[in-house]
């Protein structure tokens, strides 16, 4: 091993292990202040303290971020400190817990060699360079940008960064000494506490050896290692959402106070690491409640409160952070309720309706939906992973509803799997199948105990054989698989290069290395179809769909390109002169897909055209803050309503001062052809009135190589110097990318650099 | 339990804080230039508030909220619509200072790194310059840089600012175009 690569290796250890050491202290040291260490037993306490530990952390990262003041060495220091304060005092002893004689040798055995043998894997995946699309582009793309600017920023042009970030934060910690690699250290860790944790749970609830045997189902699946090996979330949100549930079954069985604190701590993180997690926080009040009955609400409101209030500390954060840079405490989503100008409500119809559709399943009849569990469990191409065909014996762990554990494990199997109707990704159940693995075992588990040893060595083999990478290649050959390969050590310690090892599994960091290499510090790239990995670059790259701004400098390039964007009317209004201090256009059409827009609007006064002035207000009903480019010019862009078409939709323009006025001009594409506008003016007194007007359509001929140089101009405008295409022929963003290809000078663009289908251009 | 009241005030105003229901905006800035049935031409005053987002380099803070100190070599940058039937114009002035310590001094004026003109000032003074610029050498629907340079500059001040001459606007505009 070369000097270089022991010192990158010792980088991403340190980075990783830090980060975990400073959790599991600080997790210590809330056990103890809240006295719920001593109802735990020793295993408990190493796997609670670094689960409530890392979402502590976790916050104080986030108030450093807060704070402009996320540097390695604050880290360092920080980190630190806790580790001192939270390893000194000795602790009480540990409670004790039945132990694990119930696991039959043979099988404890093959647990072990399993165990040993993904381990081997997972770890070499987990040091290798970043690979997993997500992770790379803004899990760790974000993380890298917090660190590089010291936390947060107004960054509005990536919705990703208005989502609740809380392992991202742990990211951070461990991306600022060991990079990327730390950063899948942290989310390994997980893996390995969420088996730990289900092992000690089946010891403390008298699961005997199902509980190991669910710990390895649910490890060895392919989609859960192909996600704990990477930077995303998932695993995490698995662990917290089995740690809010182990608490609330350990209060049920204790009724100990010093227990609601952490479960108010793990239901509240759940949120914090994705949104899909809030779940956790109803599960767990609705749990409290449910098992506090008949006692009447002096008794149990105490204790929803306390859970609630702890909850809310690490939910009110991200809903704060939200609404300060987007205006949406719930941003990306829920736009109607909290109208912003970071994303329009289009998007947010558009992408639920993708995410129910993964690979158009589902598109064309519900029958398509019939695939469904053989795609989650074998097949994976078209849902984005697969759990393994083991868990098509899911159903039979319904035999488990005759315990109670198992009607409770079941019950948050449900709630925790829940999300997955709204994101159809295969990843979307990892945080339920911690609580179906352990159902299934029980169930195995109750049948004689020779029978169910038999059946377990077999469902352990058949599982871990089936899910190995290379066995995989043999009998799942499908493109777009998500799953690990061959474990990469050489990857792993460094002794293949890292940009060897990215460029033909990640082809979008080699882009942004070139970008890196290319485009001076400071310029924005666009990226319409978002095919550069942002976590290896430090150049702020805008894509199409992941932002109000991306959505409307897209718009910009297919205006001269795509049919039915561009302006070919001129609808003129003209009306007997009038003193009007405003004009708008009321929409009153519908249509479930078409959308309003104006290129341009000009006043008229006689035969003056009115040129706009700073002292005008524009109002837009809805989009409001897209107002400006019905009347910037600019034939290329264009005010849109990025709503389909309703009644009551418009567009006005208020005046400073009384302006005779005499006619209006819309410039407009014929792609809504639904919309019915009226035109209204306002009198002196402020009434608004009907304008009696005679319509005039007439077709715009505008020439395409002009609007060409006109959209680019409209990006360079708003900051962009630099563009990137993929002329892979896939419609959407890349429609422009052909006829850009064809000929770049017609698009004021200077091509810098290509490699396959990727073009990166200078905007002239 | 006190605490639950303000925990569901402090939601609810996260939760309100978000809506945005009537919203106005102006027309954007910088004015538009670039629709086709405008008048061509941009004129760049120093004293305009977004000045400088066209200033590239050379060009100091406004003066006495008329004009501006440039260094040695002054660059600034326009972007251009059509680009038919332009000249570059300009005000400015040659400081007396500038006179009296190095005697006559030469202008180079270039656009688009094409000289367009050498001036040369034995006196100190406001003067206006115009020539017409041939469309070749401009970019339609493009950044057109303008780079104005002073042979002998002062020696840099307390400041440590090399001054050059005094710029007030300056612009490529319509042949038709009068100051």
């Amino acid at each position: 091993m070369t000097d270089p690569a022991a010192l990158a290796v010792a980088r991403i250890v340190f980075g990783g292990g830090f980060t975990v050491a400073v959790a599991w202290a600080l997790g210590r040291w809330f056990l103890r202040w809240t006295g719920a260490d001593e109802r735990l037993a020793r295993g408990e306490r190493l796997i609670f303290a670094f689960g409530l530990g890392a979402a502590w952390l976790s916050q104080l990262v986030f108030l450093l971020s807060a704070a402009q003041l996320a540097y390695a060495p604050v880290f360092l220091v920080a980190g630190t400190a806790l580790l001192i304060a939270g390893a000194r005092g000795r602790a009480s002893p540990p409670a004790p817990l039945p132990d694990g004689s119930g696991l039959p040798r043979p099988l404890a055995l093959l647990l072990l060699l399993v165990t040993a043998a993904y381990g081997y894997l997972y770890l070499a995946h987990t040091l290798a360079p970043e690979i997993g699309p997500d992770a790379a582009s803004y899990h760790l793309g974000l993380v890298s940008r917090y660190l590089r600017e010291h936390g947060f920023s107004r960054l509005t042009t990536n919705l990703y960064a208005a989502l609740s970030q809380g392992v991202e934060m742990l990211f951070l910690f461990a991306f600022a000494f060991g990079r990327h690699s730390a950063a899948k250290v942290i989310h390994f860790a997980f893996l390995a506490a969420t088996a730990g944790a289900m092992v000690c749970f089946g010891r403390r609830f008298g699961l005997g050896a199902a509980a190991p045997l669910a710990a390895v189902l649910f490890a060895v699946s392919p989609v859960v290692g192909a996600d704990a090996a990477s930077a995303y979330n998932d695993v995490a949100l698995a662990f917290y959402a089995f740690l809010t549930f182990y608490l609330l079954l350990m209060w049920e069985q204790t009724r100990a106070r010093a227990l609601r604190p952490a479960i108010g701590v793990a239901a509240g993180f759940c949120y914090a690491i994705k949104y899909t997690g809030f779940l956790a926080v109803p599960f767990a009040l609705g749990f409290l409640i449910w098992k506090s009955r008949p006692s009447p609400i002096r008794d149990w409101l105490p204790t929803a409160a306390r859970v609630t209030l702890v909850a809310a500390l690490f939910v009110l954060p991200w809903m704060a952070k939200s609404t300060i840079i987007f205006g949406n405490p719930v941003a990306p989503f829920f736009n109607r309720l909290f109208p912003n100008p970071h994303v329009h409500v289009s998007w947010e119809s558009f992408y639920g309706w993708r995410m129910r559709h993964y690979a158009g399943m589902g598109e064309r009849s519900w029958t398509e939906y019939l695939e469904v569990p053989l795609q989650l469990t074998a097949r994976g191409d078209k849902l984005a992973g697969f759990l393994g065909p083991v868990f098509l014996l899911a159903p039979l762990g319904l035999a488990a509803l005759r315990q109670p554990v198992g009607r409770r494990l079941w019950a948050a199997a449900l709630i925790f799997a829940l999300p997955w109707l709204a994101n159809h990704g295969t990843r979307f159940l990892i945080p339920s199948l911690a609580f179906v693995s352990l159902a299934m075992a029980m169930a195995l588990w109750r049948a004689p105990r020779r029978i169910a040893l038999a059946l377990s060595l077999a469902v352990v083999v058949g599982h871990a054989a089936s899910s190995w990478p290379s066995v995989v290649d043999r009998w799942n050959r499908r493109p777009y698989l998500w799953r690990l390969a061959a474990a990469p050590w050489k990857a792993a310690l460094r002794l293949e290069p890292e940009a060897a090892y990215l460029r033909p599994r990640l082809p979008e960091s080699y882009v942004a290395q070139m970008i890196e290499a290319i485009v001076p510090p400071g310029a924005k790239v666009f990226a319409p179809s978002g095919n550069v990995a942002e976590a290896y670059t430090s150049r702020d790259v805008l894509v199409s769909f992941q932002s109000a701004t991306g959505e409307v400098l897209m718009d910009h390039l297919l205006v001269p390109v795509e049919y039915g964007a561009d302006p070919v009317w001129n609808i003129r209004y003209e009306w007997s002169p009038r003193e009007l201090t405003g004009v708008r256009l009321v929409q009153m059409g519908s249509d479930s897909f078409q959308r309003w827009s104006i290129h341009e609007l000009v006043l008229f006064s006689g035969t003056e055209r009115l040129e706009p002035q700073p002292d005008w207000l524009l109002r837009a009903r809805p989009n409001p803050w897209g107002a400006g480019l019905a009347v910037d010019g600019n034939l290329a862009t264009r005010w849109r309503s990025w709503q389909p078409l309703y009644p009551g939709m418009r567009y006005q323009v208020d005046l400073p001062r009384p302006v005779r006025l005499t006619a209006l001009e819309l410039h407009t594409s014929a792609d809504h052809p639904q919309a019915r506008l009226e035109l209204e003016g306002r009198d002196p007194s402020g009434r608004w009135l009907g304008l009696d007007s005679r319509e005039r359509r007439s077709p715009l001929y505008p020439s395409r190589q002009e609007m060409k140089r006109l959209a680019t101009r409209a990006l360079k405008w708003q900051g962009i110097d630099y563009l990137v295409t993929d002329i892979r022929p896939r419609g959407g963003p890349n429609l422009i990318a052909p006829d850009i290809d064809k000929d770049p000078l017609a698009w004021g663009l200077r091509e810098l650099w290509f490699e396959g289908p990727i073009r990166l251009y200078y905007i002239e | 339990m006190r605490a639950v009241p303000s925990a569901a005030l402090s939601i609810g105003l996260i939760l309100t804080a978000g809506c945005q229901t009537d919203v106005a905006v102006p027309p954007p800035e910088p004015p538009p230039t670039l629709f086709q049935a405008k008048e061509p031409g941009l004129l760049l005053r120093m004293t305009q508030a977004d000045a400088e987002r066209y200033l590239v380099s050379g060009v100091y803070g406004l003066e006495a909220e008329s004009w501006r100190w440039t260094a040695k070599r002054a660059v600034v940058r326009l972007p251009m619509g059509p680009v038919a039937g332009l000249k570059l114009v300009m005000k400015f002035a040659v400081p007396e200072p500038v006179v009296a310590r190095n005697g006559p001094v030469r202008l180079s004026v270039q656009v688009n790194d094409h000289p367009v003109e050498e001036l040369r000032y034995s006196r100190d003074g406001h003067y206006d310059f115009e020539k017409p610029v041939p469309a070749e050498r401009l970019k339609a629907y493009a950044d057109n840089f303008v780079s104005i340079e002073i042979d002998k500059p002062l020696p840099k001040d307390v400041a440590g600012r090399e001054l050059g001459f005094i710029l007030v606007y300056v612009g490529l505009q319509p042949l038709t175009w009068k100051p």
